[in-house]
């Protein structure tokens, strides 16, 4: 019985090693912010993947967070949609932050969640979309299953914005933030193929 | 000498006649009907009153010209190339209309899809009039007489005054028409008695060669044919030969046929009526199957299609479909109509489906990669986006503007301006709020103590004057803030710094 154990740690999936583990190595683009990338699993965010974020009010720069990621998309050629946002996203203010408006569609939805997540994996789906992002009041977790599914169908990100309260997940990384002095608090509560619990205060917002 | 040189081939005796002669005896060769129209440019002007005098005018050289005139202004003693100012002195109520040459010609090639029930072979070269090679359908109809009956009943229903006349020669059928004689020649020997008394003018030459045949006496066709060939052409130039042997049937005169537009319309009664998507919906994929091929056989796409849904007792339901890029494939416009459909609420049980295309456009075939997958990202993006407005309606998908105003809500609604991005400096919020929202002051902790003032649009209804500042709530959010000039003790949110 001579197993190798180095061997055994690689290859057998159900074993799973906290902190001290290999680095994950899937497919990421940077989020922009160096902080960020050091706590996050990969070093940026996860490229064909659903991510959660939880925030106690919008307006505390959850947007800024993802802008250096949209003009990143946006330089690949590649679309940004918001699917039914709470507020008008801002034209000029996106333009100054360098995206490409030809390239930003808002997808108006007028209170049906079947349409919002219809739209949302037709959109995942297909990969001419770099980000999709909505802002459910609750959503089902068959649901995140399927918009996960689509998204590595895709290649593409999917974004949900949330309350404060969030159940179980099985999106690729949730992340939790609060305002924090001169900046935003960024505190990673899952993220897949990685150790959890770190948290980073960014200048943005 | 040129002109020697062109009408040499003419005296060949061996060459000429030979050609209608010999087409005459064995099988009789094409016949022509000529349709004109004298009061076309009239017709197609509802504006004019019949019963009082009325003209269309048309400008020529600068100068208003009389084109056309009704029954009432010939009493007055106006007829076409009367200067309208002239007109006026002798009408002082005359009511005038400019020609238009638009409406005309789609009148004309709505009375060619009549005229293309009676032969298949129709010109509009020598407009306003038509031109049907009739002899292919003298059986079917049984005979010149009934045919031409026929045809001038079905012109006259669609609102339209016709003189036909039928020859062997296209350009002798229109001579003759034009001048107003309803005349049927069955042979080209016949041609040059029917068309001798015409006045030379029929030709339609230029002006100075119409006066010289004048002064040499030359009134009528007859006196030209009279006259030796050579001699002709050496006085007033090959034109007029050309044109009188055109009329002769002796030269063939090259006509561009007429070809209606291509349009599909297709229709399915359905066994029995019902209202289940499910089973309507598989005679909606047949129609739309067979609109895919006709499209294919004609190497065309769509952007436009209708679709009815024919109830017993009530108005149908109509739909029109639109595609953002010319498509052509069945299943494309399948999945949108499915999409709509599935979300519509019918009045009434289905009988009948009907599908029919709007105007057809070429079509520009995508890319494809070895796999026949759809290598075209873009082509690919837009037919998603179809598919999202099929179902969440026309007004869902909204692209952001930018437009130059000082005003915020103004600057990125309406429609968009290419222009570069706004130079102002001062922070602008990611998010706005659709419509400002009153906040109280006690809750904030204002950041930018020095405001932004804009004040703008005092020239129309939408003016504001107000300070905008930058503060922060109790929970964290940073706000975009503003007070009215003539109110400072009230604010109201209008932006959020996401």
């Amino acid at each position: 019985m001579n197993v190798d154990l180095e061997s055994l740690l690689r290859t057998d999936r159900r074993i799973w090693r906290g902190k001290g583990g290999p680095k994950a190595s899937f497919p990421v683009i940077t989020s922009g912010f160096a902080e960020l990338d050091r706590l996050l699993p990969g070093g940026g965010w996860p490229c064909p993947a659903l991510i959660e974020i939880l925030a106690p009010v919008w307006g505390i720069g959850e947007l800024s967070l993802l802008l250096p990621a949209m003009r990143q998309l946006n330089r690949d050629g590649r679309w940004l949609v918001w699917i039914a946002p709470p507020f008008v996203p801002y034209a000029p203010a996106l333009a100054r932050q360098g995206l490409d408006l030809r390239r930003t569609l808002v997808v108006d939805i007028p209170d049906s969640d079947t349409d919002r997540w219809w739209s949302m994996e037709k959109l995942l789906r297909h990969p001419g979309a770099g980000l999709v992002m909505a802002w459910p009041r609750r959503v089902q977790p068959v649901v995140l299953r399927r918009l996960q599914l689509a998204a590595e169908e895709g290649g593409t990100i999917g974004v949900l914005f949330h309350g404060q309260h969030a159940g179980s997940t099985v999106a690729a990384l949730r992340l939790a933030l609060a305002p924090a002095e001169g900046g935003l608090e960024v505190r990673v509560l899952k993220a897949r193929g990685g150790w959890v619990g770190g948290a980073v205060r960014l200048g943005v917002g | 000498m040129l002109a020697e040189i062109a009408i040499a081939p003419l005296w060949n005796p061996d060459s000429l006649p030979d050609v209608p002669r010999s087409a005459c005896s064995e099988s009789p060769g094409p016949l022509w009907l000529c349709a004109h129209f004298p009061d076309l440019s009239r017709e197609v002007l509802a504006v004019l009153p019949a019963d009082r005098p009325a003209a269309v005018i048309e400008t020529v050289k600068g100068r208003p010209l009389l084109h056309a005139t009704n029954l009432c202004a010939s009493g007055y003693g106006l007829a076409p190339g009367l200067p309208l100012s002239a007109a006026y002195a002798l009408c002082p109520d005359l009511v005038i209309a400019e020609r238009d040459p638009g409406r005309e010609r789609q009148a004309l090639e709505r009375l060619a899809r009549c005229a293309l029930g009676f032969t298949p072979w129709v010109s509009l070269d020598l407009a306003p009039a038509l031109l049907l090679e009739v002899r292919g359908s003298l059986k079917l109809f049984g005979g010149l007489e009934v045919l031409t009956s026929h045809l001038m009943d079905r012109l006259a229903a669609s609102g339209h005054r016709a003189v036909c006349a039928a020859t062997p020669s296209p350009y002798a059928s229109a001579l003759l028409a034009r001048w107003g004689r309803a005349a049927a020649v069955e042979h080209v020997e016949a041609l040059r008695s029917a068309l001798g008394d015409l006045p030379g003018a029929a030709l339609g030459l230029d002006e100075r060669t119409h006066e010289r045949l004048l002064k040499a006496g030359l009134a009528t066709l007859r006196d030209l044919w009279r006259l030796p060939r050579e001699g002709l052409v050496r006085r007033y130039g090959t034109e007029l030969l050309l044109r009188l042997d055109r009329a002769a049937g002796l030269l063939a005169m090259p006509l561009r046929e007429f070809r209606s537009p291509p349009c599909f319309h297709a229709r399915f009664e359905l066994p029995s009526e019902t209202d289940r998507l499910a089973y309507f919906f598989p005679a909606i994929e047949l129609l739309l199957q067979r609109l895919s091929d006709f499209l294919h056989e004609r190497d065309a796409g769509l952007t436009r299609l209708h679709l009815a849904l024919e109830h017993r007792d009530r108005p149908p339901t109509r739909l029109k479909q639109g595609s953002r890029r010319p498509e052509r494939a069945a299943a494309h416009f399948g999945r949108l109509l499915h999409e709509r459909l599935g979300r519509l609420s019918l009045s009434a049980p289905v009988c009948a489906v009907e599908v029919s295309s709007a105007a057809l456009v070429p079509w520009a075939a995508v890319a494809t990669d070895l796999f026949g997958q759809c290598a075209d990202e873009a082509a690919d993006w837009q037919q998603l986006l179809d598919q999202l407005e099929a179902r969440l309606g026309p007004q869902a998908l909204k692209p952001l503007v930018l437009r130059a105003d000082h005003r915020p809500e103004l600057a990125c609604s309406g429609t968009a301006q290419a222009l570069a991005i706004p130079s102002v400096l001062a922070p602008r919020p990611l998010w706005l709020l659709a419509r400002p929202r009153p906040v109280p002051c006690g809750e904030l902790a204002v950041i930018r103590p020095q405001p932004e003032r804009i004040e703008s649009g005092w020239w129309d209804a939408a003016g504001i004057r107000r300070d905008y500042h930058v503060a922060t709530d109790r929970r964290g959010a940073k706000l975009w803030i503003y007070r009215e000039l003539e109110r400072p003790d009230r604010w109201y949110l209008h932006g959020l710094f996401g």
